[in-house]
């Protein structure tokens, strides 16, 4: 049953997905996260460029939604710093030639709600994300640089909103998927390590992992992040059939990836016990990371669009008119 | 494009849909009991299209249609509100892979057509989650089986024909390795059924035994042998048991419900609704990714205990959601809301409990051996 369509990646996207777990294996280790914080690095955001993947999902790009879901989330597994959901919603958007800087990683975008704008002193564009959709900020004034819990230097400015984009649908799907799939694969690695952990740290004369307080907690945060990547491909797979219900679903995956991966990097604090408080223990480079990805606001209007949705998706299936 | 989209997939959701429009009155999957002649005509209907034996063989009578098919028709039901799968075909199940040719002649097609209904006698009054320290006896006496015990939370088994009894044939405290499956008539000399009335309007049975003789030909599969039996034969079962239809349902009707009190369009409620939404798709991708496993061989247990304590949480959820809006409405008998909430109560206990589940997955998916 080759072309079966599957809930799993397939093999090119897992091999997609591969390339930059190796990537990131030699380029992005624990100590690099650990001792870089979230700061944006230009070097290894130009190499990450050069494996080809900023460009995925856009229209110009090679690749479709589902390749881009699949690097985003080794990426995520290895807490890759910097503006990865800003740049694939940006790369739906922007024109020729900035589109080619973008991808070539030679400049960067910023996303936020005025003035407070991520990666504001380092993007090249900033993007105002609002109800009525994505709007270019041209800066108006200096930005005042702060830094933010997952160490990422973000901005204040001053800036002019012009007109929202005509169609800016693909590109808020694109940030959406790409930051559920970043998300559901930094808990998911989170979440594995804590495992990991409840099966070597021995307490009472046991591996804490025997005491079903311990063991049952971590498999609810393992079964909903498995829903989460589920819905996830589901939404890229969508976003690549055309006329699919990719968007709508983009944002449910965008809000199922959001609270699993909540739940999880606080489950995963509780299993490493006082280890896992520790500034360079083995949560807090994903639980921060996760913690921040959480606050874009990407949620706008998706839980009103979704309302009626599987209802609709009822209905399309059923004969019956309601 | 998912499975679904398949034209052929559709087609044959297409097709249950239309045969379903005669059964909208049944409104039996949130319970069986009070219509229970009638639940019993609807399936004669499917068996009569074959759709009881949907997966089966050929050779038995069976269409071999993929699994996916069978999760469709089973999540159009759902959906329809109309019934829950029969439990004859667990039994089916179970004589397929280990039925001696006589009782396959004798109980496949019967079972297949919708003729005789079964009520599964596993737990008893000491033996709910740690099934395997069952104490019921078979003793072999020449060519019967005598047994002697007590069974309880037997669901339907006041209306079937017939007991799928799991019973100890070896010796006390033998566990798992001396279990042997026997089929029993409910009306056999011996054995007396009692309803025990249950809080969603429906009622379990306790079963008891003294002296009933079982014919030796009416043991399916090896004796000792049941432990492994029932996995299989839950394994070939699992992708039909949670479809998401039945969740989708609910949500239909508590968005129905919060129209119908006038909270339509807040935004809390709007919201709210929508992460149930969310919800509701998850348990339906969990729900096909078991199809999935099975269509390719694969192991299924822990995606199908995943499945089934998503689903089965995610039931009360909803209902809870609805009798939160609902005020004092909700609490008069009859109302859908309330009806949801009574019987989700249960979802979560019967098939397994959600910590039996979690469980499984922490030792079969996550390696975190010990926690049973
Ligand atoms: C609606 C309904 C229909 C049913 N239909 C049938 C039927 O047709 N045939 C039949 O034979 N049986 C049937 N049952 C019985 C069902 O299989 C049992 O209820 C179930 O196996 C749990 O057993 P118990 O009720 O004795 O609970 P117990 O096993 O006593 O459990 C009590 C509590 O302890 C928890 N617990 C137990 N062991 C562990 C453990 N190791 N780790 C963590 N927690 C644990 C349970 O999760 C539960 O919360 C039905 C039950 C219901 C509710």
């Amino acid at each position: 049953m080759g072309d079966e369509p599957s809930l799993e990646f397939d093999a090119d996207r897992a091999a997609v997905r591969d390339a930059v777990a190796t990537f990131c294996a030699d380029r992005c280790r624990a100590e690099y996260v650990r001792k870089n914080g979230g700061r944006f690095d230009p070097t290894r955001w130009r190499e990450l460029a050069e494996l080809g993947v900023l460009g995925l999902g856009s229209p110009e790009g090679e690749g479709g939604a589902r390749e881009l879901a699949a690097a985003c989330e080794a990426l995520g597994a290895a807490v890759f710093p910097g503006p990865v959901v800003e740049s694939f919603t940006a790369a739906a958007l922007l024109p020729s030639p900035q589109l080619e800087r973008l991808v070539a990683g030679d400049a960067i975008a910023g996303i936020g709600a005025p003035p407070l704008f991520s990666f504001a002193p380092d993007a090249t564009w900033l993007l105002a994300l609002g109800p009525d959709g994505i709007r270019p900020a041209e800066r108006v004034g200096p930005v005042e640089a702060v830094t933010t819990l997952a160490g990422e230097v973000w901005g204040r400015v001053e800036v002019d909103l012009s007109e929202p984009h005509r169609d800016s649908t693909l590109a808020l799907a694109n940030g959406r998927c790409a930051g559920a799939s970043y998300l559901v694969g930094a808990a998911s690695a989170l979440t594995l390590a804590a495992v990991e952990h409840a099966r070597t740290r021995r307490q009472f004369g046991r591996p804490v992992g025997e005491f079903q307080g311990v063991a049952h907690p971590l498999v609810t945060a393992w079964t909903n992040l498995e829903a989460a990547g589920l819905l996830v491909r589901e939404a890229a797979a969508e976003l690549d059939a055309p006329g699919g219900d990719g968007p709508v679903l983009a944002g449910a995956a965008w809000l199922s990836a959001r609270s699993a991966a909540l739940a999880a990097a606080a489950q995963a604090h509780q299993t490493f016990g006082a280890i896992g408080i520790t500034l360079e223990g083995p949560a807090f480079a994903a639980t921060r990371r996760i913690r921040q990805l959480c606050s874009l606001p990407l949620a706008q209007r998706a839980l009103g669009d979704l309302e009626g949705h599987t209802r609709q998706r009822g209905a399309g299936l059923r004969r019956t008119p309601r | 494009m998912s499975a679904l989209d398949q034209p052929e997939v559709q087609a044959f959701r297409r097709e249950v849909q239309s045969f379903l429009l005669d059964w909208e009155d049944l409104d039996a999957y949130l319970r069986h009991g009070p219509r229970w002649e009638r639940v019993t005509d609807f399936f004669a209907a499917l068996g009569r299209r074959g759709w009881l034996a949907l997966s089966w063989p050929e050779a038995e009578g069976g269409r071999a249609a993929r699994a996916l098919l069978e999760y469709v028709l089973w999540d159009e039901i759902a959906y329809a509100r109309a019934a829950r799968n029969p439990l004859c075909t667990i039994v089916a199940r179970t004589i397929l892979r280990a039925g001696s040719d006589a009782q396959r002649s004798e109980w496949l097609p019967a079972i297949r057509a919708g003729r005789i209904h079964f009520a599964l006698g596993y737990s008893e009054p000491e033996a709910g989650s740690d099934l395997a320290s069952l104490r019921t006896m078979a003793r072999r006496e020449g060519a019967f089986y005598r047994v002697d015990g007590q069974k309880c939370w037997q669901s339907y088994a006041g209306h079937v024909d017939h007991l799928w009894l799991l019973a100890r044939t070896g010796e006390p405290g033998s566990r798992g390795t001396g279990l042997s499956l026997l089929i029993v008539d409910t009306d056999a000399p011996g054995l007396t059924i009692r309803p025990l009335p249950t809080l969603d309007g429906d009622a379990l049975y306790e079963c008891h035994f003294e002296g009933v003789q079982v014919p030796v030909t009416r043991r399916v599969g090896p004796e000792h042998g049941a432990w492994q039996l029932m996995a299989e034969a839950l394994a070939d079962e699992r992708h039909i048991q949670f479809p998401a239809g039945r969740l989708r349902r609910d949500l239909d009707e508590v968005q129905a419900f919060v129209r119908s009190i006038g909270l339509e369009g807040r935004d809390a409620v709007t919201e709210r609704l929508g992460e149930l939404a969310v919800r509701v798709l998850e348990a339906e991708l969990l729900a096909l990714r078991v199809v999935e496993q099975m269509e390719t061989g694969r192991d299924t247990t822990v995606a199908a205990a995943a499945n089934k304590v998503f689903h089965t949480e995610l039931s009360q959820e909803i209902a809870r959601q609805a009798f939160e809006w609902g005020g004092a409405d909700v609490l008069v008998d009859g109302a859908r809301v309330q009806d949801l909430w009574r019987q989700s109560l249960w979802e979560t206990i019967g098939g397994g409990t959600s910590e039996v589940m979690r469980s499984v997955i922490a030792r079969h998916g996550l390696g975190l051996g010990g926690a049973r």
